[in-house]
């Protein structure tokens, strides 16, 4: 064979071998799924995503928080028509704004669910050479924690209210697969326990790697390297599981265990001598240049958002026409319905309501979340609060003694005179009230009222007073875009 | 002995040279193969010589005059055999003495001589080449017997001429009619047509400007029944909009492209070996092409594996002969019209009635005058105008008569070892819409350099295509109001021609409505423009390793810029209520292409035995395509005098950069391999192994196959031998194959991930899934059958091709929808099926076929039949949206053009409702969609071409006629400009049939509801109507001229002229609007070469 002879076969075959190499493509301007998990900064980065995308306006970034389930809550003074949120607040579900509204959250809880699915699936069974400890115990804990916590919120929202008789209800899909098969739709009480199973695992895997338990938040910049071990009030973390635990657990009615969790979140994180999320300061609540209208060091777990300046200038901003915003009153100085919701001024949450002047004309607005440049937890959106625990301690502690002290430390926290009730009615009629004052713009309100059956809410329609609920109006319908494509499954 | 380089001349000495090194000598001198049996060779005696610069046929004739061997030089072959037995030698001179003959052999047409063209004395192995100069010299022994000359050159008509002893005879050849025709190229190999079993059919240039000299597609629509271009109702001809192309119909799901991104059943473009791009082909200049192919069946389009289920057009340009230095040039031109004869608008006195009838101005007494006195007073501001004879038709506005050009330059030459050519050409076509235009430039250099057993060639191409699109669409104008007045009484324009202020009955708020000029923003500086520049190298290395062994191997490079701009003035009235920080735009967007493709192959092909004929091809090609885009937008101008994005205000809130970066790679390994037996009996067999990016990483290569089986009839002997000489061909053919498609976006077998813009953390970068995929995605294929039968028979005046098919596209890719919980709410999917059978037909007849005057007349013939199977009910997402939209439906057992609508019975002649019938066959008021049945097919039973040419010495006409007969179509015009026709909607232009069919009083038998009813109508079987159509598609007549003193006078050959008319005329059975947003057109046409 002639030298070119052998050269020419050499080629052949040589491009034979690499056609396979060949046609492997890396897209270059996304990441396929191959080149992301290769490293633990892959699956930090995919991580990452859910936290981020969390904060979209079409979840906890708006929807799920400030704007719709707040609404529904009646927090707002609403009348008009035409209000982009009366719909919301009158329960019209199947209009085509809370159509939309539902539709979009829904789609984006569950997209983030399936990001949550690769996360797991990915991270395997336990810490390997690509995701090495603490990494494995983290990114999988947290993503399991996640999708706990989009699905008990999808649950929430869309499943019925939790009793005896209705836990049994099929409502939505538990969805623990990666792919894009169809997951069946589960009982209340079925999806209940994936949550519990979900978070329960999520946290014995942060057990051991997170150093909120013995560092604390962290709320700084790691000057040695990457942040992956430090805000961890932006993070899932072994707390803020924890407090879901409670959360999860009152929800389905065990309030033995909603008060074992919710009591071992308040004794571990305030220790006198080590606390994690101590009770925000008087100076710093009342602070004239950086007021802390969040109570950041107890947020237990938030959101962080950069775009929470655009989300407080399209709800809340007072220059925003007043059929637009949402408002305490008909789009003036009026406080009335303020001065109702909380009886003790002295009340640091009070503070956020302020008359600001537009032009000539004054408007009662609530800062909560106006953008304070420097300012404390500045782009946080608070989903799980220390409070929170204490409300949930009071609620379900066996003895009027007890559950009034958790409730009046709770209160002296924010700067109000103690309570007295007279019995478990009354005590429950202050954790509501307090509920009220304490979870504004976070989205939790509703939930308190759908859990309790409650058949008055704050009325949207009157300065003050309550409206009748009908209990129908706690469940939301699933949106078209699940229902009129499970024809198959539909049972 | 020496020898110098290749040349056609041979010198060589000595005394008592072997008669093998005489050969070998021939074969490195000259690079012509020489063989000859070894019984041959051996007997040959060794010769003594002593030549220079010896022409071959001389020297060949020197070295055999002593010897028993005879030689025939052809297509660089020198045979040698034995005379010994075919023939005696001559007798010795004493007859007479041996005459010498010579003479020029010219091309007929172009009268350029011709340089090797071979003279062979019949019976004899006197044989002759022509030099350069196209002289010859030939020595004839004397004989007592008449003598013929035979005259014969590659692609042209051998000519017999007899000996009358003259001393000079000058030849001219003419060129074989369709030499092409004979040999089908698929672009990695070439077959002898009649040793093939696939489907395919080649044109000429010749043919594609018979028919028309504006784009290519047109006219391979005319000439090929298989090849469909889709009639574009919104967009009519549309000089920057490309057509949507099918050969024998669809293999995917339709209606579905945008899901896809491109579209799934154009087929694959080859030219010059290298795939390219509809646009590409769409704007290459007529004159350059060699040929086009059609492939159609699997077992030709087998070789193209995973991309060739939609068939596959092979183009190839002409590459550069030998010679001198010659020069063509081309002009084709046209004027083009619009055609508006399917527009039926009402003028101003009817608009005006029949918005008194709908009760526009308010309800009508019992007398039909109006009640209200608002109205009254808007009537009558209105008939005044109408009096005063205001009748504007809006609808000529935007248009104009728009000329088209195309020049092409054309020169070649050169010489055995290296030829070239440079074409340079450049087209400029106005569409008939003012402001629309598409200019196309290209310029090509190619060189071929052969070398012994060596050639190497090389194309380079320079493109740039410039595009202007209107900026108003069609409709604004064909729905202004015939009232209304175009220019203010200085002669300017207005922006608003009519305010007034009406009750909306939803909302019982008064509302202000403004109808605008759209001459006005036609005005406004207005921009929307491309432009792209594209490069093209093509390099081919072929070395011919052994006689019957060929090795190949081809690399191309493709790069595509373009650019584009829209600017939208801040004047419009789009932008009217717009806060002014918002008013005007701009988006720019830059893409880049960049194509790179390989091949490789060994091409075997030889004769066993005088019987056994054997071809194989095998090989492997790669390619990865590359696609970058960036594109920006900005907004918020002041003025519109320039459109530049640097005077904006900014950028629009939350507006990003857009950037996107593609590759797909592919790479295919093929064999494929012919056998024919005795030329009667014929297999082929393709094997390609296909992998590509596009697919999931668990089926990443595929496996495409194909067989086909011939029959050669007439070359059997039983037909032989009952001298049935009226039939010249009978073949039968067969094939089946899975070729499959690739044409869908990339990646959509992957997990991918996108960074998360949108917001960030302290936690750096994030990223969130953007693209579920589906790793088991499997390759789309289509098990594609056929059967063929090629006929000829009266000596060649009646051929008859035709094919039946039967092509199963199993699974299908489609988008079904699924539920959001599973975080997508469609999923890209293997699933049901689609079956396409048909046939096609082409036939023609010479009803005179003498050589000076020709008379054909030709049939062609479509028919395509589909339907879907096992998609169950997972297309009903799609079932729904299409509801209240179109007449598509997804379902099991039916078409994909079945057109689905509640059958109506009409209008109730008491009460002006309409009449449905359900699906229990009983009469209703009510419509259902549930109740909706197939009413129609817009399909045709056939579609073809019928026609007729003409052939008398220089003049040359042709009128094909497209027919269309069966097959229905939805009524667009019917539904939306007839009916429903909404209260807004009543201050547009209708179709005059709102005024004059709609039902107006009890008793009324009429087509279409009650005239004053706006309230909106479901479709129904009422806007579904026959659709029969004959259209005037391409008629054409032309001269050639050839050698007058005249033309030499220019320093012109040649001048070929043609005329043209297409799309002259069109009747329809339906009055239906066509060319929605861009009118068709008419055009009558010109055609120039010239050849120096």
């Amino acid at each position: 064979m002639k030298p070119k002879n052998i050269l020419l076969y050499l080629i052949f075959i040589c491009t034979l071998c690499s056609c396979s190499k060949w046609i492997d493509v890396k897209p270059t301007d996304r990441l396929s799924e191959d080149m992301l998990f290769t490293d633990k900064t892959g699956y930090v980065k995919a991580l990452n995503g859910v936290y981020v995308e969390m904060a979209n306006t079409s979840l906890y970034g708006q929807f799920m928080t400030t704007s719709a389930v707040d609404a529904m809550a009646g927090y707002y003074y609403i009348l008009g028509s035409t209000h982009p949120y009366f719909d919301y607040c009158m329960f019209n579900y199947t209009n085509a704004t809370p159509k939309n509204g539902f539709d979009n959250a829904w789609k984006k809880a569950y997209e983030l669910i399936i990001n949550t699915n690769v996360i797991i699936e990915k991270s395997g069974n336990a810490a390997s050479g690509i995701l090495p400890d603490p990494y494995y115990g983290m990114v999988k804990g947290e993503a399991l924690a996640l999708r706990a916590m989009i699905h008990f919120d999808m649950l929430r929202l869309f499943g019925p209210i939790w009793s005896e008789g209705n836990k049994s209800i099929v409502c939505i899909p538990y969805s623990k697969s990666s792919s894009t098969e169809v997951s069946p739709l589960l009982s209340a009480d079925q999806v209940m326990n994936n949550i519990i199973t979900d978070l329960t695992d999520a946290l014995a895997l942060l057990k051991n790697v997170d150093p909120v338990i013995t560092e604390g938040v962290r709320n700084t910049q790691n000057t040695a390297g990457t942040n992956d071990f430090y805000y961890r009030q932006y993070r899932l973390n072994y707390y803020a599981i924890k407090a879901l635990l409670a959360r999860a657990s009152l929800w389905k009615g065990d309030k033995a265990t909603a008060l074992r969790y919710a009591k071992e979140v308040i004794d571990d994180v305030q220790r006198p001598e080590k606390p994690i999320f101590p009770f925000v300061t008087f100076a710093a609540a009342t602070n004239a240049d950086k007021p802390d209208r969040m109570f950041s060091p107890e947020v237990i777990f938030s959101i962080y958002t950069i775009n929470r300046k655009t989300m407080y200038d399209n709800l809340f901003a007072p220059e925003l026409n007043k059929d637009l915003r949402l408002a305490f009153n008909a789009g003036n100085a009026d406080k009335a319905r303020a001065d109702a919701m909380y009886e003790d001024k002295n009340d640091y949450r009070y503070r956020i309501w302020e008359n600001i002047n537009v032009g000539n004309v004054s408007v009662l607005t609530s800062q909560k979340y106006k953008d304070v440049v420097d300012g404390p937890g500045r782009y946080m959106i608070p989903l799980v609060r220390l409070s929170e625990m204490y409300l949930i301690a009071a609620e379900c502690s066996g003895t009027l003694a007890e559950g009034t002290t958790l409730l009046n430390k709770m209160r002296t926290s924010r700067n109000i005179v103690s309570v007295t009730p007279l019995n478990t009615e009354e005590l429950k009629i202050a954790i509501a009230s307090e509920y009220r004052k304490e979870m504004f713009g976070e989205g939790q309100l509703f939930f308190y009222y759908k859990r309790n059956s409650s058949q008055s809410i704050p009325n949207n329609a009157a300065l003050t007073g309550n409206k009748t609920m009908v209990l129908n109006n706690y469940v939301v319908p699933l949106p078209d875009s699940e229902s009129s494509l499970r024809r198959s499954t539909k049972n | 002995m020496s020898a110098s380089s290749y040349s056609q001349q041979i010198t060589l000495k000595g005394k008592n040279i072997p008669f093998s090194a005489v050969i070998k000598a021939i074969r490195q001198q000259s690079g012509y193969t020489v063989f000859g049996a070894k019984k041959v060779l051996e007997s040959a005696r060794p010769v003594s010589i002593d030549v220079k610069d010896m022409p071959l046929a001389q020297f060949m004739e020197k070295i055999t005059q002593d010897q028993p061997i005879a030689y025939a030089i052809e297509d660089k072959t020198v045979s040698l055999s034995s005379t010994a037995r075919a023939e005696p030698k001559p007798e010795t001179p004493s007859v007479g003495q041996q005459q010498s003959l010579s003479g020029i052999v010219r091309d007929a047409e172009t009268r350029d001589p011709l340089l090797g063209a071979t003279i062979k004395l019949k019976g004899s192995s006197m044989t002759a080449t022509t030099n350069a100069k196209g002289y010859y010299q030939i020595s004839i022994p004397p004989s007592d017997k008449p003598q013929v000359l035979i005259f014969s050159y590659v692609g042209m008509k051998t000519q017999e001429v007899t000996y009358t002893k003259q001393q000079t005879l000058n030849v001219e050849l003419k060129s074989d009619n369709d030499p092409m025709k004979e040999v089908v190229v698929t672009g990695i190999y070439e077959r002898k047509k009649e040793s093939f079993s696939g489907s395919a059919s080649t044109y000429t240039a010749k043919d594609l400007k018979m028919i028309g000299n504006q784009s290519i597609l047109q006219s391979l629509r005319t000439l090929d029944p298989s090849f469909a271009i889709v009639d574009n109702n919104t967009f009519g001809s549309d000089p920057n909009r490309m057509p949507d192309i099918e050969i024998r119909g669809k293999s995917s799901v339709i209606g579905l492209t945008q899901q896809f991104g491109t579209n799934p059943n154009q087929p694959l473009f080859i030219l010059d070996g290298f795939e390219s791009t509809l646009a590409v082909i769409s704007d290459f200049s007529m004159d350059r092409i060699e040929s086009i192919t059609v492939l159609k069946d699997a077992a030709a389009t087998a070789i193209y594996g995973s991309k060739a289920a939609n068939g596959v057009i092979v183009v190839e340009t002409k590459r550069p002969a030998a010679g001198q230095l010659r020069i063509n040039y081309n002009l084709n031109s046209s004027v083009n019209f619009a055609d508006l004869s399917d527009y039926n608008l009402m003028n101003s006195a009817e608009k005006l009635e029949y918005e008194r009838l709908t009760g526009f101005f308010g309800s009508l007494d019992a007398n039909g005058n109006i009640t209200s006195e608002d109205g009254e007073a808007r009537y009558f501001n209105r008939m005044k105008e109408v009096q005063r004879g205001v009748n504007t038709f809006w609808a000529n506005e935007p248009l104009r008569t728009s000329i088209t050009q195309k020049h092409t330059l054309f020169a070649e030459g050169g010489d055995q070892n290296l030829r070239y050519s440079a074409s340079l050409s450049y087209g400029s076509n106005q569409g008939v819409m003012k402001g629309s235009s598409r200019d196309a430039t290209n310029g090509n250099v190619r060189l071929l350099y052969r070398k012994g057993n060596i050639s190497l060639s090389n194309s380079l191409s320079i493109d740039y295509v410039g595009s202007n699109r209107e900026t108003v669409p069609y409709s604004r104008f064909v729905r202004a109001n015939p009232y209304l007045r175009k220019y203010n009484a200085f002669g300017g324009i207005d922006k608003v021609v009519e305010s007034f202020q009406y009750l909306d009955i939803t909302s019982f708020t008064v509302k202000t409505l403004n109808v605008y000029n759209p001459l006005y923003d036609m005005s406004n500086n207005n921009v929307n423009k491309s432009s792209s520049q594209g490069f093209t190298n093509n390099f081919e290395l072929e070395w011919r390793m052994l006689n019957e062994l060929r090795f190949r191997t081809r690399i191309g490079v493709r790069q595509l810029s373009d650019r584009s701009e829209i600017f939208r003035s801040p004047f419009n009235s789009d932008f009217v209520n717009v806060d002014i920080l918002q008013q005007g735009d701009y988006n720019e967007t830059n893409g880049k292409q960049t194509n790179y493709d390989g091949d490789l192959s060994l091409t075997y092909g030889k004769l066993f035995n005088e019987k056994h004929m054997v071809n194989a091809v095998a090989g492997f090609r790669m390619d990865q395509a590359g696609t970058l885009m960036s594109a920006y937008k900005v907004r918020g101008f002041v003025d519109d005098e320039f459109s530049n994005p640097k005077f904006a205000f900014g950028y629009p809130e939350g507006g990003r950069a857009d950037y996107q970066e593609a590759k797909r790679r592919s790479a295919s390994m093929f064999l494929n391999t012919g056998y024919a037996y005795d030329s009667r009996f014929l297999v082929d067999a393709t094997f390609r192994s296909d992998g590509s990016s596009v697919y999931g990483t668990n089926k990443q290569f595929t496996t495409i196959w194909s067989v086909g089986l011939g029959w050669n009839i007439h070359n059997e002997s039983f037909i032989k031998n009952t001298n049935l000489t009226w039939l010249t061909q009978l073949k039968l053919r067969g094939s089946i194959g899975n070729p499959g498609n690739q044409n869908f976006s990339d990646y959509i077998s992957m997990r991918i991930y996108r960074y998360n813009t949108d917001n960030r953390n302290p936690f750096g970068s994030s990223v969130v899934l953007d693209n579920l995929g589906n790793k088991s995605l499997k390759w789309q294929k289509t098990l594609d059958r056929n059967i063929g039968l090629d006929l000829e028979v009266l000596d060649r005046r009646l051929r008859i091709n035709v094919d039946y098919f039967n092509k199963v596209t199993d699974p299908l890719l489609v988008f079904i929808g699924m539920p959001s919980s599973t975080g997508t709410t469609s999923k890209v999917e293997n699933l049901g099926g689609q079956v396409t059978k048909g046939f096609t037909l082409s036939s023609d007849y010479a009803i005179i076929n003498k050589s000076e005057f020709n008379w054909r007349v030709n049939l062609n013939m479509r028919q395509l039949k589909a339907r879907y199977q096992n998609i169950g009910s997972s297309l009903d997402n799609f079932n729904q949206g299409n509801k209240s939209r179109n007449l598509v439906r997804y379902f099991d057992g039916a078409s994909p053009s079945d057109l689905w609508a509640v059958r109506s019975l009409g209008i109730d002649p008491a009460t002006g409702r309409e009449v449905f019938l359900n699906k229990n066959n009983q009469q209703t008021f009510v419509h259902n969609y549930d109740d909706e049945v197939i009413v129609g097919n817009s399909e045709p039973n056939v579609e073809g071409i019928i026609g007729t040419s003409l052939y008398y010495k220089g003049f040359s006409g042709s009128i094909n006629l497209r027919y269309r007969l069966g097959g229905q179509v939805f009524m667009q015009t019917l539904y939306e400009k007839v009916e429903n026709v909404n209260i807004q909607n009543i201050t547009l232009n209708q179709d005059k049939r709102a005024l004059t069919d709609r039902w107006k009083q009890p008793g009324d038998i009429a087509k279409f509801k009650g005239i004053s009813q706006s309230e909106s109508t479901p479709i129904s079987s009422r806007f579904v109507e026959d659709n029969n159509i004959l259209s005037g598609e391409s008629i054409s007549f032309g001269y050639d001229i050839v050698g007058k003193s005249w033309l030499k006078a220019l320093g012109a050959s040649s001048l070929t002229t043609r005329a043209y008319m297409n799309d002259i005329f069109r009747f329809s059975t339906v009055k239906n609007e066509r060319g929605i947003d861009y009118p068709f057109a008419r055009s009558v046409s010109f055609s120039l070469g010239l050849r120096f």
